[in-house]
């Protein structure tokens, strides 16, 4: 079949919003290389209990896929908060340093009431690759983590060809097994989803291939899956990440994260959007994903996450002009990441006819192209 | 599955009968396409809204529910969403997996992924990979695509830019010898969805539509409002998606009567909901009663089945006007509820007016009200102008012409003023009356010579007279004059009694013909009786002094010309005198409606044909149209001489006449061209070419077995 064609005319595409990008980003006046790009405390779901996450979105020279000549995957925008191509590996961990600083006392705080915290550690990129983080930058970060207050997980980021057991297992001498988690963005358990319509750039084999060797670390995984890759219509995205779920749990995945697509600058999906070919999924399409893929077994194994960007605004999940709607069905959202409870999505608990978007959503889940 | 009938063609619009043989189920078109959903099929008053002879149901999934009343019905299913082209996955089959699919369904292939395209190139990469895979497919799986008897394809034009780039690739592909022949349907999705190059899809459809068997349901889907459906059916869909009617309904949008639209949200009044129908009765109670019910998604709900009802209602409408040839007077009155619309069928008029004018009939009984500019070049309107100036000839014995204008009274010589006229001219001719012919000027008919003044439209059009002529107008009834006056012998007296626009298109056309063609004649127009009268006696006198006293009269009598000109004028030039033979006459039939025409051989009397005075359409009779055996280009030639029944069908025919159109007269010919009989075509004869298989011709009367 001659779907190369499509594939090298996304990856086209992708390549010359990237290039406007690029130019965007050299327009910036010098990036403070000293700090990371953001950090926040808040609170999350841990695997067992609520908690809190302590994120550290580090700069860095950005993932090795978009730096490419692939030009990285269709919805992803990350790209815009790189630094310089190469960033001295002491401002690494000035910038971590610079992030414990701010939220040390809200941390010892945590300690003081016996919270839990997970640490993020994200850099929009890959936590294992060489380029980003030296290997010995990256025991610094995970010593430094491991010291500090309430922290009793560590979570970072890669590619799964970074995953290798030569990169895992010194990290997982310091952390001790289990309390070191990975997230791979899977996105989608299909090929042709992954490959073409996002661009991702690696198949199944190997994302399941580094599963295993996480695993074989004793590593845990999480994986994220994308709700709504360009190109697929409401309909069978909710399909595809039903599917995904199923699928990434098969391969050994410890927890799920469901990311709908919320439009980020210079990426295709954001060419789309302007250009109405695209809308961000509806919030009634997430909780029809968990309603249809979920069941009592995987709910008691897997952790299932969800926190949307840009929820209930134009260029993120969101379901109509109203605010109030909106809400309502992000809190119920919300409620049921929190609880793990799969009654809260009960179809026959909820009431869907209280908004008018609701029959709008029916007929655009059936009929829209978008 | 289902076989589809043309019924009668006018234009390019079209009435079919969709029959599904198993299942004794017969949908007539133009018809509508209901989407049936679980989330639609809640609500019972939709599923009640159908008419069970026009609708059509489409699903999405072949294992969908299906409410009970709707089973036994034709179903279009949209079923596959081909995108697991993965390196680990199977890609999913076009080809439906069921062990027989039932013959009420008929199976869409489509490509729902990717599902839209960001530039025209990507579309292209698309349809090439779409149709490759589909033919691919097919090849692999024979048997299995044999037992779906047939299917649909799903055109996505939504998103495309430039029509002209994607049109080679798709020609390519649906001149597939698999796509000729087991093609069923086809929906042209979001073609009209660009309001502002609706010329660009018109030409994309007519030059697919061209490549394409004619036998197929044409659907249109997506942004549509239900002005547009009467211009949309005129290019020769036979079905339209109401799917957008739907959503639009639940996003809030309320169609009013005709052109208007509104924001619910706006509609804050029970005096905004200007409908009678069910729905809006419960949407005033609930206005009236409290706020909040406003915002439930039911409430949208019942301006979805309010905007769907609205739809039905708009292509009744259309289905009547098809059946009464008045679909495009009924079009041009739309026309006027959007510019994007009006331009669009300006341009259509403008491009493609030889073919609409070659398939129009003018075999119907209509009223033609001309209500605008657009009326000018309404294509029965111009195929009877062009039928006149190059069917007709003037008795060739004219020595005097009279120009008259036109009555609002049709036929005009049963008005006031013509009955005044005729009295004048024949107290004032006397036995030269003979000499004399009439014809009528008129706007936007431009000429009707007094013998076809029953014929449609002359009879039946009608337009707006305030006395002024606009440029156009004068133009097109001035180019008449000239061709008519051309065809008079050059000594001819031409008289016009006319006034205003009349006038002026009159010295229009004699100014045309000094200057453009150096031909002088002798001309005088007159105001009021009096000088009428005289002015025609001194033209009498002048004709008595210069005329031969004992030529011999061989010229054909008053009745044999109107025979003769009415005949040329349906059938072709030369037609009329094939036709008369030695003699022939009128005979008023019973009913005042029709006269026989009745020819007399030195063999004996015979029937030729029969006049219907409501269309001034003539009707051959056996022996009429065996005298015409041999006239040009309106015979139809079978390859056989073995026809049993009433009809004759696709594969029997060899030869048709050339720009025949639909209910027209047509003689029947053998494979030696030996006459078999007499009948009417029931398809455009442009469209028989493209036929595989369907009814042709229906027979009036075939020769007897010898």
């Amino acid at each position: 079949m001659t779907n190369k064609k499509i594939a090298d005319l996304i990856q086209e595409q992708t390549q010359h919003l990237r290039s406007i990008a690029t130019e965007k980003i050299q327009s910036f006046k010098d990036r403070d290389l000293s700090r990371p790009v953001t950090s926040w405390i808040k609170e999350d779901r841990l695997q067992n209990e609520m908690g809190y996450e302590f994120t550290i979105i580090f700069r860095t020279c950005a993932c090795s896929w978009v730096r490419s000549d692939s030009a990285g995957c269709t919805m992803c925008g990350y790209y815009n908060d790189k630094g310089p191509d190469s960033i001295p590996q002491k401002l690494i961990l000035t910038q971590m340093q610079y992030a414990v600083n701010k939220h040390l006392s809200k941390l010892e705080e945590i300690q003081k009431n016996g919270g839990k915290t997970t640490l993020k550690i994200f850099s929009s990129g890959s936590f294992l690759d060489d380029e980003e983080f030296s290997p010995i930058t990256r025991l610094d970060v995970i010593n430094k983590a491991i010291k500090l207050p309430s922290i009793d997980h560590v979570l970072a980021e890669s590619r799964p060809e970074f995953v290798k057991h030569e990169t895992l297992d010194p990290i997982i001498e310091i952390t001790g097994k289990g309390s070191f988690e990975l997230g791979i963005g899977m996105e989608s358990s299909n090929d042709y989803v992954r490959k073409t319509l996002i661009n991702k750039g690696f198949t199944s084999m190997d994302l399941q291939h580094s599963m295993k060797i996480a695993q074989n670390s004793h590593v845990l995984v999480k994986t994220y899956l994308l709700l709504k890759p360009p190109f697929l219509t409401e309909k069978l995205a909710i399909r595809d990440a039903v599917t995904s779920i199923k699928k990434a749990i098969s391969w050994g995945a410890n927890s799920i994260s469901l990311n709908p697509v919320n439009i980020q600058a210079y990426t295709l999906t954001e060419y789309l959007f302007n250009n109405r070919k695209y809308r961000p999924p509806w919030i009634y399409s997430v909780i029809s994903v968990f309603q249809q893929a979920l069941s009592p077994s995987i709910m008691d194994k897997v952790l299932i996450l969800c926190s949307p960007s840009a929820s209930g605004s134009f260029r993120g999940v969101h379901n109509c002009h109203d605010k109030s709607c909106n809400t309502r069905w992000l809190n119920i959202l919300n409620e049921f990441i929190k609880t793990q409870d799969k009654k809260i999505i009960d179809p026959d608990h909820l009431t869907y006819n209280d908004c008018s978007c609701w029959g709008e959503y029916n007929v655009f889940l059936e009929y829209s192209s978008i | 599955m289902f076989r589809m009938d043309i019924l009668s063609e006018d234009g390019f619009a079209r009435l079919c009968k969709l029959h599904i043989k198993q299942e004794n189920l017969k949908i007539n078109t133009p018809a509508y396409i209901l989407p049936i959903s679980d989330f639609l099929s809640k609500f019972p008053s939709y599923l009640n809204l159908a008419n069970k002879n026009n609708v059509i149901y489409s699903i999405s999934h072949y294992a969908q529910h299906l409410p009970t009343n709707l089973d036994h019905h034709l179903t279009l299913c949209n079923e596959n969403t081909t995108y697991y082209n993965g390196v680990t996955e199977e890609p999913e089959a076009y080809i439906p997996n069921i062990s027989s699919s039932p013959s009420r369904v008929c199976f869409f292939f489509s490509k729902q992924c990717p599902s839209i395209f960001f530039s025209d190139e990507f579309a292209i990469e698309w349809y090439k990979t779409f149709f490759e895979e589909i033919f691919s497919e097919i090849q692999q799986n024979p048997e299995k695509f044999r037992q779906l008897g047939g299917f649909g394809l799903i055109v996505n034009l939504q998103h495309i830019i430039n029509y002209e780039l994607l049109e080679p690739v798709l020609r390519e592909y649906l001149d597939h010898p698999i796509i000729k022949e087991h093609l069923l349907a086809i929906e042209f999705q979001g073609l009209f969805d660009n309001k502002l190059d609706y010329s660009s899809s018109i030409n994309f459809f007519f030059h697919l539509k061209s490549l394409l068997p004619a036998d197929v349901l044409y659907i249109a889907s997506g942004n549509i409002k239900p002005y547009e459906y009467g211009f949309i059916i005129s290019l020769g869909f036979d079905a339209i998606d109401l799917t957008y009617l739907i959503y639009s309904g639940f996003s809030g949008l309320y169609f009013h009567h005709e052109e208007e639209m509104e924001w619910v949200r706006k509609l804050n009044s029970e005096d905004d909901f200007a409908c009678v129908c069910e729905f809006c009765k419960i949407l005033q109670d609930n206005i009236s009663s409290s706020e909040s019910n406003i915002i439930s998604s039911e409430y949208y709900a019942l301006i979805a089945l309010h905007n769907v009802s609205m739809g039905l209602v708009e292509l009744d409408r259309i289905r009547n006007n098809i059946k009464n040839g008045s679909i495009s007077t009924y079009v041009e009155k739309k026309s006027n509820y959007s510019l994007f619309l009006l331009s669009a069928l300006r341009y259509l008029r403008k491009t493609y007016k030889n073919q609409l004018t070659r398939v129009q009939s003018l075999n119907k009984s209509t009223n033609l009200p001309c209500t605008s500019s657009l009326s000018y070049s309404n294509p029965n309107v111009e195929k009877f102008r062009r039928s006149v100036m190059a069917n007709v000839e003037p008795n060739s014995e004219t020595r005097i012409c009279i120009f008259l204008p036109c009555s609002m009274v049709k036929p005009y010589s049963k008005s006031k003023s013509h009955r005044k006229f005729h009295k004048i001219i024949r107290s004032a001719s006397r036995k030269w009356n003979k000499y004399i012919s009439e014809v009528i000027i008129t706007s936007p008919l431009s000429l009707v010579p007094r013998e076809l003044e029953e014929v449609f439209p002359a009879a039946h059009y009608d337009i707006s007279v305030t006395g002024d002529w606009d440029a156009e107008e004068l133009t097109i009834t001035a180019d008449g004059i000239v061709s008519w006056i051309e065809k008079l012998p050059i000594d001819v007296k031409l008289i016009g009694f006319l006034h205003g626009g009349y006038k002026q298109a009159f010295e229009l056309a004699l100014l045309k013909l000094k200057d453009e063609k150096q031909l002088y004649y002798d001309y005088s127009i007159v105001q009021d009786n009096d000088s009428f009268k005289k002015l025609i006696e001194e033209s009498i006198q002048s004709l008595e002094l210069n005329h031969k006293k004992n030529k011999v009269d061989s010229s054909l009598s008053r009745e044999e010309l109107t025979i003769k000109m009415l005949a040329d004028f349906q059938l072709g030039v030369g037609a009329g005198k094939i036709l008369i033979g030695t003699t022939a006459r009128f005979l008023q039939s019973r009913n005042e409606l029709y006269k026989t025409i009745v020819g007399f051989e030195s063999y004996g009397k015979l029937q030729l044909a029969r006049y219907d005075r409501s269309s001034g359409h003539i009707r051959l009779n056996y022996h009429g149209g065996e005298k015409l055996k041999n006239h040009s280009n309106i015979s139809v030639v079978l390859n056989t001489s073995d026809i049993t029944g009433t009809t004759i069908f696709k594969p029997a025919i060899a030869k048709v006449g050339e720009n025949l159109c639909s209910g027209d007269e047509i003689v029947i010919l053998g494979p030696q061209n030996e006459y078999l009989g007499i009948g009417s075509l029931i398809v455009n004869s442009n469209t028989v070419a493209r036929m595989r298989r369907g009814a042709v011709v229906k027979i009036r009367k075939m020769k007897k077995e010898v």
